[in-house]
């Protein structure tokens, strides 16, 4: 049921919209926004291989940073068939993204959007995936978390500036609209999946302190206004971000693709902003140093397009002499040719009525996740100093993992129902 | 004679606020931060006798297989973070309800253990479930614990699951799985049971002098006190004070699975707090230790459990000759929050020779 909308403040109400989801959310939404959303192409042939490459399209702010979509839906997809997917099957669901790239442009004014695969659909084959692609079933990644493991068959993400342009999108691959954005819809991911279930969250100054009214953040509406993410920094620095090129599979049939980690993270942020002071926040997201000398004004705009992690010193070091280690700085030592092996594409959410994060990661082996998380963890620095597994353990304290899931996006060539020899239609 | 309880300090609190400050109804309704007795003037750097003694009330006390966790909970009250050598205030909010405490021991050999990663979540009588990661906590009353001030919901009762992972500190002996272990309490809610509670308010020429409440008679703070070093359970090297703790420092020709070469011996240093010997945990040490006539040892010392002497800071020496000198060193003072009373204390250590 959408709330009233009068007297809703037009952010606010665009964020529930996508969290609630739905044609009548849609239709309210649509009403309210308002939008000019331009269209697609006429031939989507003509679009990149790489579903991942995002970057080009997508807004920058003053120093160079891409800006990630503001609204978020994962959309979660069984097979209704057994066994390997028909051709039929495939025919629609690759008519209906298809209907998607003629109804909008593709960058963050339009939509985004990618459809990957789980190990578990490849079960379905009697060929196992190519050397090639590491994909390994999803696991706990801690000794300190129990999420539930995510088996969907496959996994639509659709992101875009306008809330109405991801659920309408959402509408129209349902097989619940004729038209989006004026253009007719051909083909419906319903016609061989149903949907297993539903995710959606947000990005980007303002949307975080418009839905801080949720479980995991104090009543003391502590998220400020320009902070893009729950926990008041910035961290999508050009320069702590690995590069397209970077995540992308070289070699084999799904040359062009990717993997994509994606977990859901609670966060309690109680203690974060009701009990560690500002000083504490910083050395325990960027590093002590960076709380020492006052490096981070505000959520971090000033650092321009780099956290500046240089000075940090080492993880082990600092755990040693300071008894707290920054979050970034433990991630720093997963470098290759100063920059980091996964792309995030994480984005906040209100899903449960909790405060939580979809940790999206696209890497070109999920043991390049695996290992950064690793250096999160940072078993090395707890083991061999006073910071504890979580307590002053960068931002460990705070988060709790719920859901973990390992998926394969492959090149948009053979994105539909690809068999594990990366054959489509 | 019965202890005053909570309710009666607050009626006392509430008339001479009244009178203080007239026309400021309602100010112990609104301000509940406020319902604590101020801070000691004066504090001293060093431990403190407290403005107050709290009772509390417990949930339970569960056991699975080696590891042994009691819940208790008593009403928030402020206490001090830290981290690095700051301490950072965290004051009671109006929301909070109260303040959870668990322990977490050996059920083998009573040892309190550190540095265990617990989760406390609560669903209350409205079905509403949320969770809260306490802080590892020092208090004159308990020892080495977790909490944190928590706001619950309404009154009624809760079930409350305590997610423990257990440390994986190096031990001496034998060491049990660190899996994962839950244990299912159920806590009544009730603001007027609460202020029933027991509540010294500790005169003022008692708190803020050097000193320490008595430690209450719990599973928690027994585990959290380290042997005394008349009886340490091996040989003694010394003893010192340093940053307002205590430091026995022993040797044993081996211990347990440490320091079982023919030319290893072990050295241990435990560093525990005045009055109460709690181990200070979370501390990072170094030593260098000399053996005949030459030093034989300069390097970090690890913590480790011992059946007998608890969470200490230790290494294995190389060495067969009798042990003659060490300095100890606190690199980092112990990461560990503290209830009133402690939050002064154990910061600067100068060097102890021992």
């Amino acid at each position: 049921m959408l709330p009233d909308s009068r007297g809703v403040s037009r952010r606010a109400f665009l964020k529930s919209a996508v969290a609630i989801g739905g044609a009548s959310a849609l239709a309210a939404c649509m009403d309210r926004e308002d939008a000019d959303v331009p269209g697609g192409v006429d031939d989507p042939a003509t679009l990149p291989e790489r579903q991942h490459a995002w970057n080009d399209v997508l807004s920058r702010d003053d120093a160079g940073n891409a800006l990630p979509p503001r609204h978020h839906a994962l959309v979660h997809l069984d097979l209704d068939a057994d066994g390997a997917p028909s051709g039929d099957a495939r025919e629609s669901v690759e008519a209906a993204l298809r209907s998607l790239e003629r109804a909008y442009e593709r960058s963050n004014d339009g939509l985004l959007f990618t459809i990957s695969y789980s190990p578990a659909y490849f079960e379905r084959f009697d060929a196992a995936l190519p050397e090639s692609v590491d994909l390994p079933e999803p696991e706990p990644l801690s000794a300190l978390e129990d999420p539930a493991l995510d088996e969907p068959d496959a996994l639509l993400h659709l992101a875009s500036d306008h809330a109405s342009a991801v659920l309408e999108a959402e509408e129209a691959v349902h097989g619940n609209r004729d038209t989006a954005n004026g253009v007719d819809v051909t083909g419906a991911l319903t016609d061989a999946f149903s949907v297993a279930d539903r995710r959606s969250g947000f990005v980007g100054e303002g949307l975080p302190a418009d839905n801080q009214d949720t479980d995991g953040v104090p009543d003391s509406e502590p998220v400020s206004e320009d902070a893009p993410l729950y926990m008041g920094f910035k961290s999508d620095f050009e320069k702590s971000q690995a590069t397209e090129d970077r995540v992308t599979i070289q070699s084999g049939p799904f040359a062009g693709g990717a993997t994509q980690h994606v977990s859901h993270i609670d966060l309690n942020l109680t203690q974060w902003y009701e009990q560690d002071d500002r000083e504490s926040r910083v050395a325990q997201m960027f590093c002590p140093a960076h709380a020492d000398s006052g490096a981070v004004e505000g959520s971090g705009e000033n650092l321009g397009d780099s956290p500046q992690l240089d000075d940090c010193g080492d993880p082990v070091e600092t755990g040693g002499e300071r008894g707290v280690v920054g979050h970034g700085q433990k991630l720093q030592r997963v470098r290759e040719d100063g920059r980091p092996v996964i792309l995030r594409r994480d984005f906040d959410s209100t899903d449960g009525g909790h405060a939580g994060v979809h940790f999206l990661a696209l890497q070109r082996e999920i043991a390049d996740f695996e290992r950064t998380r690793e250096a999160m963890n940072a078993t090395d620095v707890s083991g061999q100093t006073p910071v504890g597994r979580t307590q002053n353990n960068g931002i460990r304290q705070y988060l709790s993992v719920t859901h973990r899931g390992n998926y394969l996006l492959p090149p948009r060539s053979s994105r539909a129902l690809p068999t594990p020899e990366g054959d489509d239609a | 004679m019965r202890k005053p309880s909570r309710r009666a300090f607050l009626a006392a609190a509430g008339s001479v606020g009244l009178g203080a400050s007239a026309g400021c109804l309602g100010f112990l309704e609104t301000e509940r931060a406020t319902r604590e007795p101020p801070l000691p003037d004066d504090r001293p750097d060093a431990v403190y006798v407290p403005s107050h003694v709290e009772g509390m009330e417990m949930a339970g006390m569960r056991t699975q297989g080696r590891y042994a966790c009691a819940l208790t909970y008593t009403f928030p009250h402020r206490f001090w973070l830290v981290r690095d050598g700051d301490t950072d205030r965290v004051n009671v909010r109006g929301e909070d309800d109260v303040h959870l405490m668990v322990a977490v021991w050996d059920a083998e050999t009573g040892t309190v253990l550190p540095g265990a990663s617990v989760d406390i979540e609560h669903t209350g009588p409205d079905g509403e479930t949320a969770s809260v990661t306490p802080w590892q906590m020092l208090s004159q009353q308990m020892g080495v614990h977790y909490g944190d001030n928590v706001a619950l919901g309404g009154e009624g009762n809760y079930d409350v699951v305590v997610r423990v992972v257990p440390p994986t500190t190096r031990r001496t002996g034998d060491a049990p799985a660190a899996d994962p272990v839950e244990f299912d309490f159920s806590l009544t809610f009730d603001r007027s049971a609460l202020d029933d509670l027991a509540f010294e308010d500790i005169p003022a020429d008692r708190e803020g002098s050097r000193g320490a409440v008595d430690p209450m008679d719990a599973a928690s703070a027994r585990g959290s006190q380290a042997p005394p070093a008349d009886s340490f359970p091996i040989s003694v090297l010394g003893t010192a004070e340093t940053g307002g703790a205590q430091l026995v420092v022993g040797t044993a020709d081996r211990r347990g699975s440490l320091a079982a070469g023919d030319d290893e011996t072990y050295v241990a240093a435990s560093l525990r707090t005045p009055h109460n010997r709690f181990v200070l945990p979370s501390a990072s040490l170094s030593a260098t230790v000399d053996a005949g006539g030459e030093q034989v040892f300069d390097g970090g010392l690890v913590p480790a459990l011992d059946a007998d002497l608890g969470y200490h800071y230790g290494a294995v020496v190389p060495t067969s000759e009798a042990i003659e000198a060490a300095t100890v060193r606190v690199d980092t003072p112990p990461q560990v929050s503290r209830h009133e009373g402690y939050e002064t204390a154990f910061f600067e250590f100068p060097p102890a020779s021992l």
